[in-house]
């Protein structure tokens, strides 16, 4: 049985870096039977578990079909039309309208909070989304904001290294380019 | 190994629950920030730039405008107007010589800026520089400390994040005094070596010269590499400058490869912060201090406060997840206090 008011309990505790086996006792010794804690426990947890990955979309990875540098290529050239171009349009567009050439920065902030909500909580931007491809972690769920920040960080160093980081999708068994391998990311194909 | 992908999420998780621990952080890089303003408006500079801005921009709005003109499109110089103005930060082009015609051709007076060169602003820009170099120590060595407060689960107080900043302030002062050493001393070897080289023999000289460059960039590297945990380690373990380095050189030994990608990554986040944060909040500063209209100048401002608390927030994530690494260091060598 769950009790909403443990869980919400639970809920603020995990916030605040509290080991569940604290919570646990805890709550045993305010007088809440095992049961009702057990269960409350298990509901925050999976609850969390799903936040952390994206909302908990999950891809079958037992026998995943990786994909590779050309696909992802062509990918990249959807987002810099769907994305990249009307950014810098409208990006360059404020900038000359307004005689303020710093809301350009503010377009380039958009665009990349869109792009890392697009890859950690739906899974990819659009052009990988069009291809039917998906950035998924090791146990085939969306990789969330935090990871998609951490392989929004390994793609500059990709793109630092001369472009190498990038190649590296077309060498390596699992088509993982250096910012998948960093954040431990794959791009699959649903 | 390190788990990295995990170091990151927790880095994220507890900066998402302590917000405060960006204050000091923000301190470090708003202490300049005002202090730069206060001199400019202080020493007189700040109106006398503000008008070369108007006048720089007049005549790039003149060149904007022949270029933009349709009419204008295929005439025998519009390619290499266009080519020259595309490249104007470049060396190659000639529009920094064009401004300057343009500048004496509007008679503009640079006696001005030699007036400002006297006793009352020198001392001035001397006491404000020292004041923002203090500052930002102080101000960085409180980041570090509310940093470890946090990781250690310990009070957050602003009068115990002030003793626990004073204590450490001579010692991360030391360490970097020492790190500094540690870099230069064989810098000073290497010229001095090169030196008595050249005077033996101009070949053996210059041979050397790319010999020594080479062997110092290794050492370089390798130096880094071992003291790349200084700071977190005089912070977490709470000891002194030497006892952090012979910790940091210990704990790296066998590792250079962990650190490699740690610095790799940090190295990443650097690029990240300067491109969202630092060249935005860098150039919206300067049109904030020397724009005319004053709708630009409230709207950069509200800019420079977006991308101040931006910058804050990477630098403080930055800080945290190079502290959580080597929490999780530490663990590859059994070393858990």
């Amino acid at each position: 049985m769950i009790d909403q008011k443990i869980v919400s309990y639970i809920n603020q505790q995990l916030r605040n870096g509290e080991d569940i086996n604290n919570i646990k006792k805890a709550l045993i010794q305010e007088g809440w039977t095992q049961d009702i804690v057990n269960d409350s426990i298990n509901y925050a947890y999976n609850q969390n578990i799903k936040k952390q990955n994206g909302g908990g979309k999950m891809i079958d990875m037992k026998n995943p079909y990786y994909c590779g540098f050309w696909i992802r290529f062509l990918a990249a050239i959807l987002d810099g039309l769907i994305i990249g171009l009307p950014v810098g349009i409208i990006g360059w567009g404020l900038a000359f309208a307004t005689g303020i050439s710093t809301l350009m920065y503010v377009a380039q902030l958009a665009s990349l909070i869109l792009i890392v909500y697009l890859d950690g909580i739906k899974g990819g931007t659009p052009g990988k989304l069009i291809l039917g491809m998906r950035i998924v972690n090791e146990e085939g769920n969306y990789i969330g904001i935090p990871m998609a920040i951490l392989r929004y960080i390994g793609k500059l160093l990709s793109g630092v290294i001369l472009g190498m980081g990038y190649l590296m999708i077309a060498f390596t068994d699992k088509k993982q380019g250096l910012h998948d391998k960093i954040a431990k990311t794959f791009v699959v194909k649903v | 190994m390190v788990d990295i992908r995990k170091d990151f999420a927790n880095s994220f998780s507890l900066l998402r629950l302590h917000k405060k621990i960006i204050i000091p952080v923000f301190f470090s890089i708003l202490v300049p920030i005002i202090l730069v303003f206060l001199f400019l408006h202080l020493s007189g500079l700040g109106p006398l730039l503000k008008e070369l801005t108007a006048v720089s921009a007049e005549f790039d709005k003149q060149k904007q405008d022949y270029l933009l003109n349709r009419e204008n499109i295929g005439e025998k110089n519009y390619t290499k107007e266009l080519i020259n103005y595309l490249g104007k930060d470049s060396s190659s082009s000639t529009y920094e010589n064009e401004l300057a015609l343009y500048l004496e051709q509007k008679n503009y007076n640079w006696d001005r800026y030699k007036q400002l060169l006297n006793t009352k602003n020198i001392t001035m820009l001397i006491i404000f520089l020292l004041i923002g170099i203090i500052g930002s120590f102080y101000f960085s060595c409180m980041s570090y400390a509310i940093i470890a407060l946090v990781l250690k689960k310990k009070e957050i107080g602003i009068s115990n994040l002030i003793r626990i900043t004073n204590r450490f302030l001579l010692r991360l002062l030391s360490l970097k005094v020492l790190i500094g050493f540690i870099i230069i001393a064989p810098l000073i070897i290497i010229i001095g070596l090169i030196v008595s080289l050249f005077f033996l023999n101009k070949i053996l000289g210059i041979l050397s010269i790319f010999i020594f460059v080479i062997l110092f960039v290794v050492y370089l590297v390798l130096v880094w590499l071992r003291l790349f945990f200084t700071t977190p380690s005089m912070f977490i373990e709470e000891q002194g400058a030497v006892k952090s380095i012979k910790h940091s050189w210990h704990l790296t030994k066998n590792h250079l490869k962990q650190v490699l990608i740690i610095f790799f990554v940090i190295w990443g986040i650097t690029i990240f912060t300067n491109l969202f944060a630092g060249q935005p909040l860098y150039s919206s500063y300067q049109n904030f201090l020397f724009e005319s209209s004053w709708i630009k100048v409230a709207i950069n401002f509200i800019l420079v406060a977006l991308f101040l608390a931006l910058e804050s927030f990477v630098f403080t994530f930055q800080h945290l997840f190079f502290f959580y690494t080597y929490m999780d260091f530490k663990k590859l060598e059994g070393i858990v206090k």
